[in-house]
């Protein structure tokens, strides 16, 4: 084979990656399109969340699009690839920023991917609205170029303290956590909401990841006195512990962090945890016709970060709608979202453009699944 | 932290007695097989956790007939190790017989590896529910109330290995065991057939690991495919505190190991166990290669 050729072609795809790097300049305002970056984990073990991203975005831009657009504007989606790499996050921001056709830019997982783009989204004047990170320290920097419209990983835990020791009166609370940084977090910030409802935390233990017994664990519960037990837990070592608990005897009322919802759960559970208490965001009316149109599409389950991605692009088209589609416009338009329908439900910004979650749903494992419960 | 108290202190012991039952078990197999061979079987752990998910498969066409459906498992659990063993006798370990020491270890190390991915892509690497019918409940022990179930555990552990003594000192296929294990070159010149008494050692090493497996499975009320690795580790540990190829050390270390890591859990943290079990046996191994139990015997190893 003769390397003309070749190279012939390696020159075009160079132009091509060049003009499409570049992108066209200026006269975003002008344009008929809203173009919207989704970035995220394409490619790697985290892809998965990427093409959550991707879908939820799709599937909104399509609905929005066929019900006319934004005032007739189309609202597009371009896909980026972090690899869920702080580095490449800082850069692929870089790239998405300097592209004036995108007017919003939507994603990165991880809290470290965002803390790493977030500088340049604000030194290039873009909005980013943050679609999963759930570290709380994002949206309380005073960058008013970020918006968050999933919840941080506070809040499920507070709203289970205040459960525990204000609405049912149980003051005297163990606490088991995962010795991670995720289980560390959580229980922080239950501990210290605990306390200052007058609640007081009578056994605070930890546990390693590949525990499976917890025999000693629970003897110092056995003798804690405790009233409530709550776990900072994954699915299976919250089965394991509440299971061994209960074959040894214990007798207390046991609630966890959100991170056990999965069919698993109860499932190796079994009777073992029938009765164990925990809580979700509230979903809101139009979740489920979100999800039906998901499972149309794609035949496939829609995740949280679906929904969460579907939201961000219904907000950022309601701003465009509201003040127009430069960025600056969006930006402010996004700033002034107040009880928008989403698929999330109502959404609305705080002052630290977090979006409010106030309701959480109570969950409770009934006949061998998750149900509803009022406290 | 509640006061230590006479109850609590019953219920450690306890629970200790039942964990460092099931290492003992492990031990006591690894240390037969290990005796007999002169090679570490690394796949002991594989066994013990085969044999879980075996017995876990057939629980429920057994009879719910309260103790003596424990007994119909912990046999059916005894033959699904011997027969694995005596596999991995066969498959494994003889073909390679007069092969450098270097050579089963890493054929071992090969099928460990083999069955954990087997049984992850079979069963998948979640936790399996594993709940035995009996025993359940709790008995008084003095002042203290304890799970039935780690009593019995504890049983078997103490049972079977009293079992296992008395085969090995007063039959003549025990004895035929015990001089290989003393020195194989010269119990061959006295006619004996160490062909079948490395098969034999391997049978009851693996039904020793399935018996731990079915009690372990019952004792976290589940099974999971990587769960041969603890054990490996925890067995390979006792075995060491009890000194290597010594089967009463093999016992003791377990027991021992299970109470230590019970009280360091209690009374500093579940967070250093691991790290608290492993320096002190490090130290152990520096101050007393022999063990805590066993003479110093060099060609031991």
């Amino acid at each position: 084979m003769s390397r003309r050729p070749l190279r012939w072609v390696s020159a075009l795809v160079v132009i091509a990656l060049l003009v499409a790097g570049c992108g066209s300049p200026g006269n975003a305002a002008d344009s008929d399109e809203i173009k919207i970056a989704v970035v995220g984990p394409m490619t790697g073990d985290a892809a998965q969340y990427g093409e959550d991203f991707t879908r939820g975005a799709q599937l909104a831009a399509e609905q929005i699009n066929a019900a006319d657009g934004v005032d007739g504007k189309k609202i597009t989606i371009v896909t980026f690839d972090d690899r869920n790499d702080t580095t490449e996050a800082a850069s692929v921001a870089q790239k998405i920023a300097t592209d004036s056709s995108i007017v919003a830019s939507m994603g990165h997982f991880t809290s470290s991917t965002v803390y790493a783009a977030m500088p340049i989204y604000k030194s290039n004047q873009l909005p980013l609205v943050v679609i999963s990170a759930s570290d709380p320290g994002i949206t309380e920097q005073g960058n008013e170029w970020v918006f968050r419209v999933s919840p941080t990983n506070n809040l499920g835990a507070e709203a289970m303290a205040d459960l525990i020791v204000s609405k049912l009166g149980l003051k005297k609370i163990a606490i088991f956590y995962l010795n991670t940084d995720f289980g560390k977090t959580e229980r922080g910030f239950f501990t210290a909401r605990v306390q200052a409802n007058g609640g007081e935390i009578v056994l605070d233990e930890p546990y390693q990841p590949d525990a499976k017994d917890f025999s000693s664990s629970i003897i110092k519960l056995k003798n804690a006195g405790a009233d409530a037990v709550y776990l900072s837990s994954y699915y299976n070592d919250a089965v394991l512990l509440i299971r061994q608990a209960k074959d040894a005897g214990v007798q207390t009322r046991w609630f966890t962090s959100a991170a056990v919802l999965s069919p698993q759960f109860t499932e190796i559970g079994g009777e073992a945890v029938e009765g164990v208490i925990t809580n979700r965001i509230s979903q809101g009316d139009s979740w489920d016709a979100v999800a039906e149109a998901y499972r149309a599409k794609y035949n496939d389950e829609p995740s949280p970060f679906v929904i969460y991605a579907y939201s961000a692009v219904q907000a950022v088209a309601e701003a465009a709608k509201n003040e127009g589609t430069s960025r600056q416009a969006i930006r402010d338009g996004l700033a002034k979202i107040q009880g928008l329908e989403t698929a999330l439900g109502p959404l609305t910004f705080d002052e630290n453009r977090q979006a409010v979650y106030e309701s959480f749903d109570y969950l409770e494992v009934r006949d061998g699944q998750f149900q509803l419960w009022q406290p | 932290m509640a006061a230590v108290t006479l109850p609590v202190l019953i219920d450690q012991l306890v629970s200790g007695l039942a964990i460092g039952g099931v290492y003992a078990l492990v031990a006591l197999g690894f240390a037969l097989i290990f005796g007999v061979l002169r090679a570490a079987q690394f796949a002991h752990g594989e066994v013990y956790m085969v044999v879980a998910f075996l017995v876990l498969a057939v629980l429920p066409w057994f009879p719910a007939l309260g103790p003596l459906q424990f007994l119909l498992v912990i046999v059916t659990a005894a033959i699904f190790g011997a027969i694995a063993g005596m596999l991995i006798e066969r498959g494994v370990f003889r073909p390679l017989a007069d092969a450098p020491h270097i050579a089963p270890i890493i054929s071992t190390i090969g099928l460990m590896i083999l069955l954990q991915n087997l049984v992850a892509y079979l069963k998948g690497s979640e936790l399996h529910r594993f709940a035995l019918a009996w025993p359940q409940g709790n008995v008084s022990v003095g002042p203290a109330s304890v799970p039935v179930l780690k009593l019995v555990i504890f049983g078997t552990a103490l049972v079977i290995p009293a079992l296992l003594q008395v085969a090995l000192t007063r039959t003549q296929l025990g004895r035929a065991i015990r001089a290989t294990a003393i020195d194989a070159e010269t119990a061959r010149l006295m006619g004996v057939n160490t062909a079948r008494t490395s098969l034999v050692a391997f049978a009851i090493g693996s039904a020793l690991a399935g018996i731990a497996g079915v009690l372990v499975g019952a004792l976290y009320g589940v099974v999971y495919s990587t769960m041969g690795v603890t054990a490996l580790v925890k067995g390979y540990a006792a075995t060491i505190i009890g000194g290597v190829g010594n089967l009463v050390g093999a016992v003791a270390g377990g027991l021992l190991l299970g109470l230590f890591e019970v009280f360091v859990a209690s009374y500093v943290s579940p967070r250093w166990t691991d790290a608290i079990v492993y320096t002190l046996l490090i130290v152990l191994l520096a101050l007393r290669p022999q063990g805590l139990v066993g003479r110093a015997i060099p060609e031991k190893l």
